[in-house]
């Protein structure tokens, strides 16, 4: 559906180059939802805006249905940003306080010249709004963003992406910003989107917990490198690179009774700086051999559905 | 209300009782905290929990008396060491208790040191505004302190923009160490950080806090923190506490039809195929005018008309258990 081949995305400050993406290869297939998961700086929001053509990469292609997205041009390029959506983080920046919930979500309609009159457009978005579970929907329409809470204008944002019929969103932190009790409601619809009506997502996050109930494969970043991918059975039960083992075991147990045993990470905090050649996440590693310093790991197929970059394996 | 709370506490340091803090507005008062009693002891951990909205905010404005302008407090006291801070000389009460014997993280805390002074030039304001020490005392004890939250000495000379979020962090938690208070609150501070950093963040607290045996009110609304560092838990809901206990009991019996679901909301890898994340239905009222009965009785899936009707009592389980809703109550 859509695939990142070799991105490489470099940002210069002064004289410092960081590499947000450095070689990734990436792929989201129909009616699939991929997570990407990695601490701030590894370079996975950079990812989402590259897949989107938000951001025109240093090498490296975005294959659209086969075609590369950065070579689009007039009517194929506005069916292109039409067909791809993204959702942001925090949903108060994301859209324009000054307009009702209405025309937030009927924008897009307008720039695309989808309905055909005003009753058109009326019932697209007031679908729209019941679709992501905002009912009353006449109620809600009529409301601006800052008689919302949280939750709500995120569904709102959502509804923005949606109302243009997308085959693929990018969703970048979604539910991060809202509350736990609402968490669990934003994450079905992109379920339900999935499942009913195919969307393919890319959901972007620092939480690697809430991506095992409704991601299909999950990728792992680390300072814009993937360093492992598979099915998310496969990572979250079998989690091999020692990053994604940390990143598993900071999630916090809700549970008091195991407490002694909680926060078993092994991570050093980094002392020596990285020196350019070797694996990346040598510095914090604890499991760091001689030869992780001197050459990076390739990714690596463990089983067909699971790779992981590490010399361990 | 609820002073029968007040007789499970062994070691008070820390005591609200029948707290109302009201925000004004044109039509009327936003009731954020209202009526709520709790109590934290000696070297113990208070968590409170709640949704955005809850009033669990307000209720650490209050403590501290930096609310905003439109916020009153309608009544009731906030004992500190058997003295009520609300009726304390304003002057008096922030040269001597803040910072000095109740110190506070902030929520986004990373972003609150001043981007213009050196790390070591905030914390030297701090200690020589309410202490009268020499600069070489101060400086030797800002060095130990920012040793015990594991940031290099050298640090010192940096400006904020100079560290990362985890170390900026922790440069907070030195600051709110740097005069020994007894009492530590800290607002979501966790919140905004990654994963590895929340939790080598909580274990530090954790650490510092059964070392130094501090109290510490851990103010979030991610239940599964406090599984991992309170000794009791508040839970809050539209203004009202809904339950009140040990943190074992609280988790291992939720009682409040709240509790339940926010438990049920925690993603939790270990049984990630067989529990179903649950999302609460609904959103938090309307404080202005919030409903008759039991606030949450709109969003419960156990409510019956008594509870549209009179407000639950808040009244004790078993032990050290609290809980305000009449489908418990009944039992």
């Amino acid at each position: 559906m859509i695939e990142g081949k070799d991105l490489r995305v470099y940002f210069k400050s002064r004289d410092i180059v960081v590499k947000a993406l450095d070689g990734v290869n990436v792929s989201v297939k129909d009616r699939e939802i991929v997570g990407i998961v990695g601490e701030s700086g590894s370079g996975k929001t950079t990812l989402g805006r590259t897949i989107l053509n938000l951001q025109k990469p240093l090498s490296g292609e975005v294959l659209w249905n086969g075609k590369n997205v950065f070579k689009l041009k007039g009517k194929e390029e506005k069916e292109f940003r039409r067909q791809n959506q993204i959702i942001y983080q925090n949903p108060y920046e994301a859209v324009d306080i000054r307009l009702k919930v209405y025309d937030i979500v009927a924008e897009g309609l307008r720039v695309h010249n989808i309905p055909k009159d005003k009753e058109e457009e009326s019932k697209i978005v007031m679908e729209t709004l019941r679709d992501v579970g905002l009912t009353p929907e006449d109620e809600y329409a009529k409301s601006l963003p800052n008689q919302l809470s949280g939750g709500q204008l995120q569904r709102v944002a959502i509804a923005r992406a949606l109302v243009l019929n997308p085959s693929f969103i990018v969703a970048d932190e979604p539910v991060s910003m809202l509350d736990m009790s609402i968490r669990a409601g934003v994450l079905d619809i992109f379920k339900r989107l999935r499942d009913e009506r195919g969307i393919s997502i890319m959901m972007i996050t620092h939480d690697i917990s809430t991506l095992g109930y409704v991601a299909d494969r999950i990728y792992v970043m680390y300072q814009g490198k993937v360093i492992e991918h598979g099915s998310t059975d496969a990572v979250l039960d079998k989690p091999l690179h020692p990053y994604t083992q940390a990143l598993i075991s900071a999630v916090p147990i809700p549970d008091p009774s195991g407490r002694t045993s909680l926060f078993s990470i092994k991570v050093k905090e980094e002392m020596e700086p990285y020196n350019g050649k070797g694996c990346r996440y040598y510095p914090r590693c604890p499991f760091a051999m001689a030869s992780c310093r001197e050459k990076e790991p390739n990714l690596s197929g463990v089983s067909s559905d699971h790779y992981v970059a590490c010399f361990l394996y | 209300m609820s002073e029968v709370i007040f007789e499970e506490s062994t070691d008070t340091l820390l005591e609200v009782n029948s707290l109302k803090t009201y925000y004004t507005t044109k039509t009327g008062y936003v009731k954020a905290v209202d009526d709520v009693s709790l109590f934290l002891d000696r070297s113990k951990v208070l968590g409170v929990a709640g949704e955005s909205g809850c009033g669990k905010s307000t209720l650490v404005t209050t403590i501290f008396r930096v609310m905003p302008r439109n916020a009153r407090v309608m009544g009731g006291e906030v004992k500190f060491k058997g003295q009520d801070l609300l009726k304390m000389d304003l002057k008096t009460f922030r040269k001597e208790i803040v910072w000095k014997d109740i110190a506070y993280i902030p929520q986004a805390s990373m972003d609150v040191l001043d981007p213009v002074y050196k790390v070591k030039d905030q914390m030297l304001e701090t200690i020589l505004a309410h202490e009268d020490v020499s600069r070489a005392e101060a400086m030797e004890r800002i060095f130990r302190t920012l040793e015990s939250v594991g940031v290099p000495q050298e640090k010192a000379d940096m400006f904020p923009h100079e560290l990362s979020g985890g170390q900026r962090q922790r440069v907070v938690i030195a600051m709110a160490l740097l005069l020994n208070p007894s009492m530590i609150v800290s607002d979501e501070a966790t919140t905004a950080l990654d994963v590895i950093t929340q939790a080598k963040i909580l274990e530090l607290m954790k650490s510092l806090q059964e070392s130094r045996k501090f109290s510490m009110m851990f103010v979030t609304h991610d239940l599964s923190l406090l599984a991992n560092v309170s000794d009791s838990i508040a839970i809050m809901y539209a203004g009202k506490l809904v339950e009140f206990g040990d943190v074992e009991k609280v988790f291992s019996n939720p009682l409040h039809p709240y509790t339940q679901l926010l438990i049920k909301a925690i993603p939790d890898l270990r049984v990630r195929k067989q529990k179903k994340l649950v999302a609460i239905p609904g959103f938090p009222p309307d404080l202005e005018n919030p409903p008759k009965g039991c606030r949450f009785a709109p969003r419960c899936p156990l409510a019956m008309p008594v509870c549209s009707e009179k407000e639950p009592e808040f009244s004790k389980v078993e032990g050290f258990h609290y809980v305000a809703c009449h489908a418990v109550n009944k039992k």
